[in-house]
């Protein structure tokens, strides 16, 4: 089938009534994510994951991945009106987009980061569309060594581009995967690290790890500080920008554009660092540096843009080759699993429509994006009126069912509990949560496909490097850990020589 | 160095000694010996390198910080204990009085203002709140919520 025969059939699908239902209620809590700080995508995708147990795999992944989106359109509203960041990826829009709502230009910044989500958007979704099956494509002619090297370049890559430092992500992604290696071995059936427990015979259940280190943690976090928040009393005038202000930002739209896709396409690096790299290059491009900083439109454009497209480009490499781009996806991974679906290169050929189906639910999610929050702005910014108590409170009680309701066991709320303490102590020592989820979630694959390669070169290691495909993977997985580790040193060297 | 990132390293040592040594003892199947990898390698690597990688951030936060140690976290325990009494409680007192507590607790602890207006807040919050999670999933997705040891619960 074709581009648009299967983009038909995606549409076909997602004009269904309960996935246009699905689609539009996942938009809308997104933004209101978005909108709520100390919420952000991954908790709020955990949390709902029971939600979808009941649901088509389809309409599931429609409505996680509704949310993920819309909270990327959220999450610049309350940085430009209050200086509030709603997620980590709008807090660099918090910079100049407050200060253009102090000199009275909110409803300006608000449309141009509107419009600038919308673009980028509309470019992350097209690349998608054509370099997903191309990728999945070329990675059909996998077998289980190119499996294993894989799984081993995404867990160098996310650990090797962790804002944290490289040995903080391997120490992370190391525990995920030893925690994959709970329960029956994959290969013998011989019990491991089950220490006499029969309920850890099937392993542990990553939703209700899930759970607790987004969810539960995070709750708990709120709970620890209380910070109200002012909301923004001013009128919404002028949304859409002038046709001259629309050019001034285009270039910034663009360039951030195409930042962030490429961002999002990496696995780990994330859309934050996309929102920032993108500022950053903004501030640079300006041609009176004197604005930066003071109401600069185009610094909002640009990291407005940029988050956006690094959402959508983070769902290449999840569709195409099973590797998540970033945290959510790694969650939206899970969903997958839990609807008994191996994710992978196989994803495109055997799941076609559940894929296009997504593909075509996130063009319409981006045109649901664009008008909540050009239209929807002021009652929607009404949810902050909530006090964070309660809303910790619903989330710790939804979190509990979440957890219960895998099994209808207490022991895997048990589960939530320990990772929901295990998250906040890693929050607190910045160690990163992407890593040990991508180990918990791929570790059982990869120590299979590396036994399954291992038996067919009957215990010969050299199988990994005398493969072209392999080869490669292990070698950019390697560079990715050691040229930022060597790239530290030299940085501390030239400046203790300054 | 900071007492949470010494306690999550010495932690993580514990850990991957713990893998280590449970590897060690783990059989290998006749069966599996032609790929001369059985189920205890896997982990055995993956455990020395986590050992490794923790060596090395220890040494390295040493190395960065000399200053007095930062007391972090005290005031999350209450509220963590709070949430495995919650835990603890449910499959006794059932969810909807275990939850309708809960959110009473957290709502009326946390929130400012006059007591009278603190205990009528909290309470309108813990029945919405209960009532809200208690229709989506026992009502509408058919979870089976803990009843309790209550007669009518049965």
């Amino acid at each position: 089938m074709n581009l648009w025969a299967n983009l038909s059939l995606g549409f076909s699908l997602t004009f269904q009534p309960q996935n246009l239902l699905a689609t539009v209620l996942g938009q809308v809590i997104g933004v209101i994510v978005g909108i709520l700080p100390g919420i952000n995508a991954s908790m709020a995708v955990s949390i709902l994951l029971p939600l979808s147990f009941g649901l088509p795999p389809v309409t599931a992944l429609m409505l996680l991945a509704g949310i993920y989106m819309g909270t990327m359109y959220g999450g610049s509203i309350t940085s430009i009106l209050m200086r509030v960041p709603g997620t980590s990826t709008a807090a660099v829009i918090c910079l100049d987009g407050y200060e253009l709502t102090r000199q009275g230009r909110a409803g300006l910044a608000l449309g141009i980061t509107a419009i600038g989500s919308f673009i980028a958007g509309t470019f992350s979704l097209l690349v998608l569309m054509t370099l997903a099956p191309t990728l999945a494509r070329a990675a059909l002619a996998f077998a289980p060594p190119e499996y294993f090297a894989l799984i081993f370049f995404g867990l160098l890559a996310i650990a090797g581009l962790e804002s944290g430092g490289v040995v903080r992500g391997l120490i992370s992604g190391c525990f995920g995967l030893l925690l994959g290696t709970i329960g029956l071995d994959p290969v013998t059936g011989v019990a491991r690290f089950t220490f006499g427990r029969i309920e850890l015979l099937d392993g542990i259940d990553f939703v209700a790890v899930l759970i607790g280190l987004f969810a539960v943690s995070q709750a708990l976090i709120n709970l620890e500080r209380t910070r109200p928040i002012d909301l923004y009393k001013g009128r919404l005038t002028g949304m859409l920008p002038k046709w001259r202000e629309f050019w001034e930002s285009f270039g910034a739209i663009c360039r951030g554009s195409i930042l962030g896709t490429i961002i999002g396409i990496l696995p780990g690096v994330g859309a934050t660092t996309a929102a920032f790299l993108s500022y950053s290059m903004e501030a640079r491009l300006a041609r009176d540096k004197s604005r930066v900083g003071k109401g600069d439109l185009k610094c909002v454009a640009g990291p407005g843009s940029a988050d956006n497209a690094a959402a959508g480009g983070s769902l290449v490499p999840m569709l195409s080759l099973g590797i998540p781009g970033s945290e959510t996806t790694a969650v939206l991974l899970g969903v997958l699993m839990i609807h008994g679906i191996q994710p992978g290169p196989l994803l495109f050929t055997k799941n076609a429509d559940l894929v296009w189906g997504l593909i075509a639910s996130l063009w319409l999610a981006n045109f649901l994006g664009f008008a909540l929050a050009t239209l929807g702005v002021r009652p929607l910014t009404q949810v902050l009126r909530l006090p964070a108590p309660i809303m910790s409170a619903f989330i710790l009680v939804t979190g509990f069912i979440g957890a219960y309701a895998l099994n209808n066991n207490i022991a895997d709320v048990w589960v939530a509990l320990v990772f929901g303490i295990l998250g906040y102590v890693m929050r607190r020592v910045d160690l990163p949560m992407a890593p040990l989820i991508l180990g918990l979630v791929l570790g059982p694959l990869a120590e299979k496909s590396f036994r399954q390669s291992m038996a067919l070169s009957r215990g010969n290691p050299m199988i990994f490097f005398t493969r072209p495909i392999t080869a490669a993977l292990l070698g950019v997985g390697l560079a990715s850990v050691i040229i930022p580790f060597f790239w530290h040193l030299l940085r501390r060297h030239y400046k203790e020589a300054k | 160095m900071d007492w949470l990132k010494l306690l999550v390293g010495l932690g993580l040592l514990g850990i991957s000694s713990l893998w280590i040594t449970e590897s060690l003892s783990l059989p290998f199947p006749s069966y599996a010996r032609a790929s001369k990898v059985g189920p205890a390698h896997f982990p055995l690597l993956v455990a020395s390198l986590l050992l490794l990688f923790t060596i090395l951030w220890l040494v390295r936060e040493h190395r960065k910080s000399q200053e007095e140690p930062e007391v972090r976290g005290i005031r999350l325990i209450p509220w963590y204990l709070g949430y495995a009494g919650y835990v603890v409680l449910v499959p006794f007192l059932g969810f909807v009085p275990a939850t309708f507590a809960l959110v009473a607790m957290i709502t009326g602890l946390k929130t400012k203002g006059p007591w009278p207006l603190r205990v009528g807040r909290s309470l309108v919050a813990a029945i919405l709140i209960t009532g809200v999670e208690w229709s989506i999933f026992q009502k509408w997705l058919g979870v089976p919520l803990p009843t309790g040891v209550w007669p009518w619960g049965r």
